[in-house]
């Protein structure tokens, strides 16, 4: 049984920085280029039995934007932290992902150790 | 996977959001009201924007940073879509593109560019609109360089009190409090873990997906205080979280727990671990019934071993002791806050007691019955912190006795070293600060006051010199003498001197308190042959000001033959001050009592202005430099004419000067707050003080005023 | 009792707090054994917490079986005696 991180992020810039920082935690690593796009592919690893240990999320998305994400994605899945991406120009989102159900956040742009500090405190 | 690959990532990211852009920017200028065109393209800057700092490409990321903010505000209608407009987002998408494609950063043709464009981007915005956050990477800036400063001032423990209860549904955030308080412990040692089960509820009614626990819990860290804050980051807003710097409580040494409060025998097993609360709960309710020993019971019952039972009970023993002669050690920044904040107390008492004055019934004269009442009491703390502030001057004057010996060794005297009154107390910032004017004193005593032993027995004295340090209370002040029994000081050559440096006339008659006070000048002890001839040697000037920085004053005393004498007169502490308030402008200073010597009203002939001393006050005979406060301070006064307004009369030393004020309030004692937030702008500031209606009042600093006014 | 999670926490403690209350209930010796258990979270302390309780009003033990040290430093952290 696996244990995914979900990235999702409509820009690959951000997805590859990401991933690239996270990559040796010892989980498997799932890419999403928006809401929607996540929501799919998070049905299919579950229903292979695999299980979704964290996501990390942008906001400002096309599509289907962070908060909505988190909302439909707390539907089914209560207690799964959810960090999210944002920018100092919308500290607000930071508001609205936490009523969301987010748990943490990380500001953009970040150097790959900040990322994993963020992580480490949701998984160890 | 690396740093390339993300930059090839990026790059082609960019290219296609260049390619959206100009697409969308056309369509926009067909459909200037589209709102999702607009969108778009905000998005497509934000997007950029992300990207390019991720990639590394700082200018790109700070300049459409810039572009996403005036987006922003066109998004929120605050800007009209207009054709320049539009120009200037086709302008910066090229300037972008050109700087990630083919230019690079840092070029000088792009660097022009874009200040082109960014000072079109500043037209755009309207004075009012909201202020521009700082970008991320300006706040690191700064937060590095504080923490770096953090890290020097750090790099020794401290104790922190952290209490953290937390929501009950914080789970279904996807927050497991208890890695949160892992996170905490990875700080440091926990000295004290105190966890509140009081909330969980029964097993059967346990609801296991909430959060029932709460912690109380002392940890020992190098880590700074925002650094355990930020353990809490994610949590702080909705739980209830506090951190507390509580090193000073726990100082006194490295035996930490040091408790300030007898310990049961049950506590110290469960704060070791030995019991479980349960257990101890238990054994309380046994003691209560049975009425056996606590001990035997946790054995009877199995909770524990004989040994861990004896251990603990030896444990007590010890702690128990430790409470016995525990004194708590306060770091004296504490009094000083507690002083603070008595100061303020001070300050509302004032208020309320102007109140019940215009109160004109039967209130009034009640509520000025309290409030004397509460003035005695405050004035009674007020003696009370200060007293624990105080601290014997014998240690201090204890360790001149090796100074004593050494000097005279070296100058081949014989010293007897005498104290008196160690166990005067004054205030530890006092002491600290008393120590060299102290030493410079006694060395010039026993170098140029003692005689040789030969010459001593020659004088009908004993062949070693005695050296008498003493210290007493008087009067609300503190004094201290530094008295030898040496040859004394020879007038007749400190007269010749003075005539010499044009201090006096050949002719004047001279006191012999001006005499000596002349010893005090700067650069007349210093002179060549003083030395020998005054019996006092190197900067008496310096001692002199040293003193006077800490409100206090010095005067010599001498008889030829027998000795002099040197007593120094200090406040008791350095936190509290009479004032005398008085009025300019708008405005209240405070001038420190201790130098004002009268208030007069001058007539209009006693101001005058005499050639290379500016304008001057006739006060008793003397003409004395007029300082007009408001120039000084640069504010607009109530009266400019002297014979209007109020000259006091203030002393620094032997000089004295007028100071133009336009009234005077009153006196009264003044706690003088830290001036450390304050720019002063002059010397003539010495602090600051808040006043019973809140306003800020400055101390005058008298010294520094005229030292400015002088060297002006 | 033998958890088989590594990570056991907030996504399995209703099922164990359930298996919990059954195994209680049955009247045998409460043994869990958490060898593979490599971490736990609160959620599953405090519901250990209470079983502990309950059984020692009740006079019953519950025995904790194969602790790691870094499990047992959780459980010492919420105040959890082992
Ligand atoms: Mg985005």
């Amino acid at each position: 049984m696996g244990k995914y991180i979900m990235i999702i992020d409509d820009s690959p810039t951000i997805r590859i920085s990401v991933e690239f920082a996270i990559k040796n935690m010892g989980y498997d690593i799932q890419q999403a280029e928006n809401g929607v796009d996540a929501l799919e592919k998070i049905k299919t690893i579950i229903s292979k039995g695999n299980e979704i240990s964290l996501c990390i999320s942008d906001i400002n998305m096309p599509q289907m934007d962070g908060i909505t994400f988190i909302k439909e994605f707390r539907k089914t899945d209560k207690f799964t932290p959810v960090i999210i991406l944002t920018t100092e120009s919308e500290d607000n989102k930071i508001n609205q992902g936490k009523e969301a159900g987010a748990s943490g956040w990380i500001i953009k742009p970040f150097q790959p150790a900040e990322l994993v500090n963020v992580v480490k405190k949701f998984l160890k | 996977m690396g740093d390339n690959e993300i930059r090839q990532a990026f790059l082609t990211e960019a290219k296609e959001i260049i390619e959206n852009l100009e697409s969308d920017i056309v369509q926009l200028e067909e459909n200037a009201g589209d709102r999702e065109i607009i969108n778009r393209i905000f998005r497509y800057f934000h997007t950029l924007k992300g990207s390019s700092g991720i990639a590394g490409f700082t200018e790109v990321y700070e300049f459409s940073h810039k572009i996403e903010n005036l987006l922003d505000a066109v998004r929120g209608g605050k800007i009209e879509v207009t054709d320049s407009l539009i120009d200037l987002i086709l302008d910066s998408m090229d300037w972008i593109r050109d700087s990630i494609f083919t230019e690079g950063e840092g070029d000088a043709a792009m660097n022009e560019r874009k200040s082109i464009l960014l000072g079109k981007v500043g037209e755009f915005k309207k004075p009012d609109a909201s202020v521009e956050k700082p970008l991320k990477s300006e706040d690191a800036a700064k937060a590095r360089a504080a923490a770096h400063e953090k890290e020097d001032a750090a790099n020794k423990y401290k104790y922190y009190r952290v209490r953290a209860s937390f929501i009950e549904k914080i789970f279904e955030f996807g927050i497991d409090p208890l890695m949160v308080m892992e996170d905490l412990a990875s700080h440091g040692p926990i000295i004290k873990n105190i966890v509140d089960k009081q909330n969980l509820p029964e097993f059967e009614g346990i609801d296991p997906e909430k959060c029932y626990l709460s912690w109380d819990i002392i940890i020992k860290s190098k880590s700074a205080l925002n650094q355990i804050n930020d353990v809490f980051i994610f949590v702080k807003d909705e739980n209830k979280i506090t951190v507390e710097d509580v090193t000073s409580q726990y100082m006194s040494e490295e035996k930490l727990h040091a408790p300030v409060y007898e310990k049961k025998l049950g506590e110290i097993m469960l704060e070791s671990g030995i019991i479980s609360e349960n257990e101890l709960d238990e054994a309380i309710a046994l003691q209560n019934v049975e009425g056996k020993r606590f001990g035997d019971i946790i054995v009877n019952k199995g909770f524990a071993s004989e040994e861990e039972v004896e251990h603990a009970i030896k444990e007590q023993a010890i702690l128990k002791k430790k409470v016995e002669n525990t004194t708590v050690r306060v770091d004296t920044v504490r009094l000083d806050n507690i002083l603070n904040l008595l100061g303020e107390i001070v300050i509302g008492q004032s208020s309320l007691s102007r109140i019940a004055h215009e109160m004109e019934n039967d209130y009034g004269t009640q509520l000025k019955n309290i409030i004397y009442g509460l003035d005695r009491t405050t004035r009674e703390f007020q003696e009370q912190i200060m007293s624990i502030r105080m601290i014997p001057i014998g240690p201090t004057f204890n360790q001149f006795r090796r100074f004593v010996r050494d000097i005279a060794h070296s100058l081949h005297k014989e010293m007897k070293f005498v104290l008196e009154g160690e166990e005067t107390e004054l205030d530890k910032t006092v002491i600290e600060r008393i120590d060299d004017p102290l030493k410079h004193m006694i060395r010039n005593s026993i170098d140029h006051g003692i005689e040789q032993p030969e010459e001593r027995v020659k004088a009908g004295k004993d062949p070693a010199g005695t050296i008498t340090l003493k210290a007493y209370h008087q009067e609300g002040n503190v004094f201290i003498e530094v008295n030898d029994d040496g040859k004394g000081i020879d007038e007749e050559r400190v007269r010749e001197k003075a005539i010499s440096m044009n201090l006096i006339k050949p002719d004047e008659e001279a006191s012999r308190e001006k005499l000596l006070s002349f010893l005090f000048m700067p650069g007349f002890s210093t002179a060549k042959k003083v030395g020998d001839l005054s019996g006092r040697g190197v900067g008496m000037d310096v001692v002199k000001t040293n003193i006077e920085s800490l409100r206090g004053s010095v005067e010599i005393r001498s008889e030829k033959g027998r000795g002099s004498s040197v007593k120094i007169k200090l406040p008791l502490t350095l936190a509290i001050i009479d004032g005398m308030l008085t009025k300019t402008g708008n405005n209240t200073y405070i001038i420190p009592l201790l130098s004002v010597m009268e208030t007069i009203r001058p007539a209009r002939e006693d101001i005058k202005t005499i050639e290379g001393k500016g304008e001057v006050v006739s006060y008793r005979g003397e003409y004395l430099s007029l300082i007009r406060l408001y120039e000084i301070f640069n504010i607009k006064p109530r009266y400019e004419n002297p014979w209007e307004a109020l000259v006091v009369i203030v002393e620094s030393g032997r000089t004295k000067v007028g100071l133009l004020i336009d009234d005077m309030i009153g006196q009264q004692q003044i706690v003088i707050k830290s001036l450390d937030n304050y720019i002063t702008q002059s010397r003539a500031v010495s602090g600051a003080s808040i006043l019973g209606d809140g306003k800020v009042a400055l101390i005058i600093d008298i010294f520094g005023l005229m030292e400015d006014v002088v060297s002006a | 009792m033998i958890i088989e999670e590594e990570i056991f926490g907030i996504k399995h403690v209703r099922k164990f707090y359930g298996n919990l209350k059954e195994e209680y209930k049955s009247g045998i010796e409460l043994i869990i054994d958490f060898k593979s258990v490599k971490r736990v979270d609160l959620s599953i302390v405090q519901v250990l917490t209470a079983v502990v309780r309950m059984a020692r009003k009740d006079g019953r033990v519950v025995k904790f079986k194969s602790l790691s040290e870094d499990v047992k430093n959780q459980m010492i952290l919420c105040g959890l005696k082992i």
